[in-house]
């Protein structure tokens, strides 16, 4: 999986980025900011799909490749695949068609909040259903609390709601394989059994964790485009993808929306800043704001992952939202930075 | 019904009395009876006294300060030191039918905080994070809405000779003092008798009764085990599993240690074990502990941090693969076994090579003498400005705050005249030397405990300042009175997972509960079973 996961990358960046762009596109820990919808089109799942992989193994991998002929280096640093590559890459791809399920550019940010909701939403439900309202939640997240609380059926609508989701979720698990239909209703939680991990999965069905995890990301995504795309369709799941994504009540200030709209189509700051001639002060007001209330906005692109990191670590060492105490710790990085992730998780 | 208590609410050892405790026990929280240690506790905090209480893990602590709660109608503050401790607790009151209860820390939004600060009185139960409580704006709001009892949760942590000492909980006294001095519970479960001086010292407990519970818990058999290698005492935990009945837990020193158990156990046959600990992503860590609890699984292999908030009685034993810090850390970690009453086991797997670790970790809550040097050449520095100072300097979280509240208690944040820094800086050495060598002495103690010829059970109780002629030895003493032998435990049935050979079309129906209605699609012939190899 790893291999062909690589081989992938190195395929799709075709020599112009160096081994550290595959490295980081692949495990997802910095963003580079140049990696558009373009590049990544209908490969978007190489976004962090190996979250744990290190330079020493990649590097490995990568000779693993090139001693197969699969690929051959441009530079020390860049390679490109071969014909040979592109034949063995294509045979394997046809083994995983529900790679092309995976939308991360537009679903990554929201996937965790919904599965979250959807797993507790289905544990409720399926104790209510027979009266029994003391369990201890799958969930202690107040957020999706509040949401699940807010989506759920009244008393006298409660079988009424779950006949309805049973046709949805049957709908929509129809139309994938048996894999992947499996570990995710085994991942949900029930009356008598609680739901399996990743780990616990990939032992279950004898697949890999790399693949347990791309194939889980790949029903989320599908139920997520599905259920907000086709309200009529899947009126249940849509209520909880919507509530989940945020898009019913983005509470921004009306300039702080303009902004955000002209993200989602795609300009960058720098565009939005002429083309709204407002000053760079306010485009970051903007964007804090985005990041405080838009549970799908990614700060990802504004702020590595290390530094993310290490802002939460001073958070959470400091015990301290002040701007200027946490500015000391970190040094190098901007206030901006800070506002953003602190904003963030505010938000979650 | 019950009675309605305004400004004036505390009882009265006649009225007390008379209250039918019994009956909201039941009534709320589903009990027959009390357990032991727990009415004396109860009555003394309803009469408004100030009390220290020691009770052993799973005795039922919390329920001191909740019944209490049901009795009046303002609400009762819990002082606690550890977030995912506070969270399981709401967790635990909501899904038994509180509403009323939250957990204040810094982990609320700033939206939720300032909800939840301005509607303090409507709560019954506020848990707070000993770190809000230096928030002035905090403590002024619950000035204003009255509280009826002041809980200090894992007391001893406010002891410097203890195990566990926290500098945010040295100022809790004056906090109590500032929202009028509601009467205190300090609720700890282990503490020498030093640690108890300076816990009634520093909350200032006037008057106060003490309820100590011997740590003894006559219902595990304490086993302590030598081998040569780590190797060696893997096979040795391999062979136990085998033996060993119901559930339990595994600690391990390290996130590594943990994951490297589990996979070598799974590769064994067990299949119903799992790694458990802060490292692993908050979804999968969630739906282990809820297998554990649902009795899913067979047993944990768990750092020492996490396991806290499990609450569960019928854990049968407890084998720590590597050496715990200290006795209070092992009594604590021993103590979730047995809570139920059965009889049950502790194991504790020693080889030579364990001490390393725990030195290390020692050496890791302190600053460097380079650090402390660092911070002499740093000037006008308040407390905030300092401690992102000491961040920056590389400081982890425990090295930061001694440092702080070193620095602090030398005056060094109140113009401390320049001259006057270095001998402070000797001092704050000074004791730090001398509380490492505390940590030191008790990781010393601990290891001698392990290797010692006497009874395991004795020596714990005289170090914990008790008489062990009181306490008596139990039939299932331990490995010097009655050796190794295990076969004594109960062979309870081990539950099997729930089948899985099921497709995931009749899971779905179960779930929604489509069972009786049998018009929908009828079931595909290529089920789960095709899939799982
Ligand atoms: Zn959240
Ligand atoms: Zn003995």
């Amino acid at each position: 999986m790893q291999q062909f996961l690589i081989l992938f990358a190195i395929g799709k960046l075709n020599g112009e980025r160096s081994l550290s762009g595959v490295l980081h596109l692949l495990n997802g820990k910095k963003t580079s900011q140049t990696l558009t919808d373009g590049t990544l089109f209908h490969a978007s799942f190489l976004f962090s799909a190996l979250p744990a992989l290190d330079r020493a193994t990649l590097e490995t991998e990568v000779k693993q490749l090139q001693a197969n002929g699969w690929v051959r280096s441009l530079s020390a640093e860049t390679y490109c695949m071969t014909s040979l590559g592109t034949q063995a890459l294509q045979t394997w791809q046809k083994k995983h068609p529900y790679l092309l399920t995976i939308n991360s550019l537009k679903y990554r940010k929201a996937e965790t909040l919904f599965f979250n909701v959807v797993s507790l939403y289905v544990q409720s439900l399926a104790h209510v259903l027979h009266n029994d309202t003391r369990f201890l939640p799958i969930c202690n997240d107040f957020h999706v609390q509040r949401i699940v609380k807010r989506c759920m059926p009244k008393r006298s609508e409660r079988q009424a709601s779950a006949d309805q989701h049973y046709q949805e979720w049957l709908t929509l698990l129809n139309q994938l394989d048996e894999k992947s239909a499996t570990l995710f209703v085994l991942r949900m939680s029930h009356r008598t059994r609680t739901g399996l991990t990743i780990e616990q999965l990939a032992d279950q069905i004898a697949l890999s964790k790399e693949e347990v995890s791309l194939r889980f990301r790949a029903v989320l995504h599908h139920f997520l485009q599905e259920a907000l795309q086709q309200p009529t369709l899947y009126p249940m799941l849509h209520t909880l993808a919507a509530a989940s994504i945020g898009v019913e009540s983005v509470p921004l200030t009306q300039s702080a929306t303009k902004t955000y709209e002209l993200l989602q189509q795609g300009m960058t700051p720098q565009e939005i800043l002429r083309r709204r001639n407002i000053k760079r002060s306010t485009l970051e007001d903007h964007l804090v704001e985005a990041a405080i209330h838009v549970p799908t906005f990614s700060i990802d692109a504004f702020v590595s992952k290390d530094e993310q990191q290490a802002i939460q670590t001073a958070f959470t060492t400091l015990k301290t939202k002040k701007l200027k105490t946490l500015k000391e710790a970190l040094q190098d990085v901007s206030y901006f930075k800070i506002r953003l992730v602190l904003g963030k998780k505010g938000s979650e | 019904m019950y009675p309605t208590l305004k400004s004036d609410w505390f009882l009265g050892k006649k009225e007390v009395n008379k209250m039918h405790l019994t009956e909201i026990l039941h009534k709320r929280f589903g009990f027959p009876t009390f357990r032991d240690g727990q009415r004396p506790v109860i009555e003394a905090v309803l009469q408004g006294k100030d009390v220290l209480a020691l009770m052993p893990t799973g005795s039922g602590k919390s329920l001191c300060y909740q019944l209490p709660g049901y009795v009046w109608n303002t609400p009762v503050l819990i002082v606690s030191p550890l977030l995912s401790l506070m969270d399981d607790q709401v967790q635990q009151l909501k899904a038994a039918g509180e509403k009323r209860a939250v957990a204040l820390n810094s982990f609320l939004s700033m939206e939720e905080r300032r909800h939840v600060l301005a509607n303090l009185s409507s709560y019954r139960f506020i848990f707070i994070s000993p770190e809000l409580l230096q928030n002035a704006y905090v403590v002024q709001q619950l000035k204003r809405c009255t509280i009826s009892l002041f809980v200090v949760d894992e007391a001893h942590c406010i002891s410097q000779w203890g195990h566990e000492f926290r500098t945010s909980y040295l100022r809790l006294g004056s906090v109590r003092e500032k929202i009028g001095r509601p009467p205190c519970l300090a609720l700890t479960a282990t503490a020498t008798n030093i640690v108890q001086e300076d816990i009634v010292q520093q909350l200032h407990l006037q008057d106060y009764e003490a309820h100590l519970a011997s740590v003894d818990r006559p219902n595990i058999k304490l086993v302590t085990e030598t081998f040569a290698t780590e190797a060696d005492k893997l096979t040795r935990l391999q062979s136990l599993l085998k033996e060993l009945p119901g559930q339990g837990i595994i600690y391990a020193a390290t996130r590594q240690w943990a994951e490297r158990l589990a996979q070598a156990l799974r590769e064994d046959g067990h299949e119903r074990v799992a790694a458990y600990h802060g490292g692993m992503e908050a979804t999968d860590r969630q739906l282990i502990q809820k297998q554990f609890l649902r009795n899913e699984l067979d047993c944990i292999c768990s750092t020492n941090a996490f396991g806290m908030g499990i609450n569960k009685g019928d854990i049968t034993w407890v084998i720590h693969f590597q050496l715990p810090s200290d006795m209070e850390s092992y009594v604590q970690e021993v103590g979730r076994a047995g809570r139920n009453g059965a009889q049950s086991v502790a194991i504790l797997l020693y080889s030579p090579t364990d001490e390393e670790l725990p030195s290390r970790l020692i050496q890791q809550e302190f600053p460097t003498e380079q650090q402390l040097q660092q911070v002499t050449r740093m000037e006008g520095l308040n407390r905030e400005s300092a401690s992102s100072r000491l961040f920056a300097l590389g400081m982890g979280e425990s090295a930061l705050n001694f440092t702080l509240y070193q620095l602090e208690s030398e005056g060094y944040f109140n113009s401390l005249p320049n001259q006057e820094l270095p001998k402070a800086i000797e001092k704050i050495i000074e004791r730090m030397e001398y509380r490492k060598a505390l940590k030191r002495k008790m990781l010393q103690n601990m290891i001698q405990w392990t290797q010692g010829s006497f009874c395991k059970r004795e020596y714990i109780i005289t170090y914990f300042d008790e008489d062990f002629q009181k306490v008596g030895r139990p039939p299932y003493c331990c490995s010097y009175c009655c050796g190794h032998d295990v076969h004594f435990l109960e062979q309870q049935k081990r539950e099997l997972r729930p089948p899985l050979q099921t497709s995931w079309r009749s899971e779905l129906r179960f779930i929604f509960n489509q069972e009786s209605d049998d018009s929908h699609e009828q079931e595909k012939p290529s089920g789960i079973d095709s899939t799982i190899k």
